[in-house]
C-alpha cells in the first residue's frame, strides 16, 4: 500500500516536471529524420536495382530471341558479267520469331574482292521469301571461273550462311542466264552426271541396306542379268524459284531405247522401270510408284528397280546404250514431264 | 492578477534559466538542421553514386555489336564491319588487333558508315537503318595469312572480341 502510493507520487512528479521532455522530443524527431532518410536511400536503391535487374532481363531475352533465330538460305550465287553477280533463291524462316535480314554480304574468293548490299526483308515464322534476279544482283568485280560465297546479316546480329547444299552452286561459274535458258530450253529439271550410280544385286534386293554395299567406280556400267537399282539425282532449277514445287509421280519411265556395239548388230531393245521406294535411311523397299517432290534447288535422291526385277532381256549385247530418263508429275495444278535424254550407259553381260 | 503579473515580470530570478534553455534549444535545433542538411547531403551524393553506376551497368549490358566481316581492302588497310544490334548507341573507345600470341600495333582507326563517310565520335547509332559501319585499321604492315582477333573497347567498358582470317 505503501509502496503504490509511492509509486503514483514519482509518476505525477515526472508528468509534472518537464526536464527531459525536449529530450525524448529531440530524439523522436532524430529517428523520424534517420528513418526518412534512410527510407528515401532504400526505395531509390530498391528502384535502380529494379531497373538493373529489368535490363538484365531484357538483355537475356534479346539474347535468347537472338539464338532463337533459324534462317535456311536456299540461295545460289552466279555470274552476270565482269561487275554483276547475282543471288537467288528463296531465305525460309523456320524459327519461333519473325526476323529482318538487313545485308547481304558477296565476296569472290579468287580475287577476295568484297561487297554488300543493304537488304529490308522481313520473315515472318514460317515464311519463305523468294530472291528472284536481278533484285538481288550485287555489283561485284569478278572473273569468269571465279568462286563466290554469300552471307546474310539479321538485324539481332546473326549472320547466316548459305544452305551447304547449296555450296557447290554457289562455287558454279555457270552464269545465271545459262541456267534459264537451258531450262527454259529442255526443262526444269536437272541431273546431277556425278552423281549418277546404281547397285547390282544376284537376288530381290527387297529390304536391303544401301548403306551396306560396297561402292565401285563403275557407275555407268551394267551388268544385264543382274538385279538393277538406278540412282539419280534431281534438281528442279526453274528461273522463276516462285514457281510450285514438282511433284514427280511414281511412273517414272527409264527407257534403253537402242543398243550399239562394237560387232553386234543395233537392235531397239528398252526396258521398263519405276520409281522405287527408298527410306532415308536407304533401306530397299519394293513398293513402287512412288511419288517424289522436288523442291526448288533442293538435289533429291530418285532411285529405280526394273520392273520386271531384273533388267528385262538377257541378251543385250555388250556395248554402249543411250538412256532416257523420262519423268512426269504435276507443278501445281498443271501436269508437267521432261525427258532427261544425254545419260550413256555400257552394258556388259 | 495584475499585481501578480507586474511582480513576476519585475522579478529577475528565472531570466537566466529560460535564456539558457532558449540558448540550448537554439543550438540544438541549429545543429540539428546542420547534421540533417549533411545527411541528405551525403544521401543525395550516394544516390547520385549509385545511379550513374547503374546507368552504367545498364548502358554496358545492353550494348551489342557483332562483326559482319573483316578483310583487308589493300594490303595495309583493314576494314572491319560491325553492326549494332543493340538498344544503345555503342562508341569505339579502343581497337586491338592481335594474332594467337601478341598485339599488332597500328598507326589509326577509324569508324565510317558503309557509304564510306566518316562516323563522327566513332559512335555506331542504335537507330535501324544507322546501325552499321566499319572500323578502318591503318596498319604499319601486311598482315600475314593466318588468324587473327579483333578487340573493340567501347566507351561504356565493354569489350567485344571477334576472329577472322587473314
Amino acid at each position: 500500500m505503501c509502496s503504490l502510493s509511492t509509486s503514483k507520487k514519482a509518476r505525477k512528479k515526472l508528468i509534472a516536471n518537464s526536464r527531459g521532455f525536449s529530450s525524448i522530443v529531440g530524439a523522436v524527431f532524430a529517428v523520424l529524420v534517420m528513418i526518412s532518410l534512410m527510407s528515401t536511400v532504400f526505395v531509390w536503391s530498391l528502384s535502380e536495382n529494379t531497373s538493373y535487374n529489368n535490363t538484365v532481363t531484357q538483355t537475356r531475352q534479346a539474347d535468347l530471341d537472338r539464338s532463337n533465330e533459324k534462317i535456311v538460305a536456299n540461295v545460289t550465287c552466279t555470274r552476270v558479267d565482269n561487275n554483276l553477280v547475282a543471288v537467288n533463291g528463296n531465305l525460309s524462316n523456320n524459327g519461333p520469331l519473325s526476323v529482318q535480314i538487313v545485308t547481304l554480304w558477296v565476296v569472290d574468293y579468287d580475287t577476295t574482292t568484297y561487297s554488300n548490299k543493304s537488304l529490308s526483308i522481313t520473315l515472318q515464322p514460317g515464311n519463305i521469301t523468294f530472291l528472284p534476279s536481278p533484285k538481288y544482283n550485287v555489283p561485284l568485280p569478278n572473273l569468269q571461273g571465279d568462286i563466290y560465297n554469300f552471307w546474310f546479316i539479321t538485324a539481332r546480329g546473326n549472320l547466316i550462311s548459305v544452305n551447304p547444299i547449296f555450296a557447290a552452286s554457289t562455287a558454279s561459274t555457270a552464269p545465271p542466264y545459262f541456267n534459264a535458258n537451258v531450262t527454259q530450253g529442255i526443262g526444269s529439271v536437272s541431273m546431277d552426271f556425278n552423281k549418277f550410280n546404281h547397285y547390282e544385286f544376284s537376288s530381290s534386293p527387297d529390304g536391303y541396306d544401301l548403306n551396306s554395299y560396297t561402292v565401285t567406280n563403275k557407275n555407268y556400267t551394267l551388268t544385264a542379268k543382274k538385279f538393277l537399282v538406278l540412282h539419280i539425282v534431281l534438281t528442279d532449277l526453274d528461273p522463276d524459284p516462285s514457281q510450285p514445287n514438282i511433284m514427280l509421280n511414281g511412273l517414272t519411265a527409264l527407257y534403253f531405247l537402242g543398243a550399239t556395239s562394237s560387232g553386234q548388230s543395233s537392235s531397239v531393245k528398252w526396258g521398263y522401270w519405276k520409281s522405287l521406294n527408298v527410306t532415308s535411311d536407304r533401306i530397299v523397299h519394293l513398293g513402287w510408284n512412288v511419288q517424289y517432290s522436288l523442291i526448288w534447288g533442293q538435289p533429291t535422291d530418285i532411285y529405280f528397280y526394273a520392273s520386271g526385277g531384273q533388267n528385262g532381256d538377257s541378251d543385250w549385247p555388250n556395248g554402249l546404250y543411250p538412256m532416257n530418263i523420262m519423268v512426269f508429275g504435276t507443278k501445281g495444278n498443271n501436269d508437267y514431264g521432261q525427258n532427261i535424254p544425254f545419260v550413256s550407259v555400257y552394258m556388259t553381260t | 492578477m495584475k499585481p501578480r503579473v507586474q511582480n513576476l515580470l519585475k522579478s529577475g530570478r528565472a531570466v537566466s534559466a529560460v535564456i539558457s534553455n532558449l540558448i540550448l534549444i537554439a543550438a540544438v535545433i541549429a545543429v540539428g538542421f546542420v547534421v540533417v542538411v549533411w545527411a541528405q547531403n551525403q544521401s543525395y551524393n550516394y544516390n547520385k553514386q549509385y545511379s550513374s553506376a547503374i546507368a552504367i551497368d545498364i548502358n554496358q549490358l545492353q550494348e551489342r555489336i557483332t562483326l559482319e566481316t573483316c578483310y583487308n581492302s589493300t594490303p595495309t588497310t583493314l576494314n572491319a564491319y560491325l553492326i549494332n544490334y543493340g538498344k544503345v548507341n555503342v562508341t569505339i573507345f579502343n581497337v586491338y588487333l592481335s594474332n594467337q600470341t601478341d598485339l599488332i600495333p597500328f598507326n589509326t582507326f577509324n569508324l565510317f558508315t558503309f557509304q564510306n563517310q566518316p562516323v563522327p565520335s566513332n559512335t555506331l547509332n542504335a537507330t535501324i537503318g544507322m546501325r552499321e559501319g566499319y572500323v578502318r585499321i591503318l596498319l604499319l604492315k601486311q598482315l600475314s595469312s593466318g588468324t587473327y582477333s579483333i578487340h573493340i573497347i567501347t566507351a561504356g567498358g565493354s569489350a567485344f572480341v571477334f576472329t577472322f582470317y587473314v
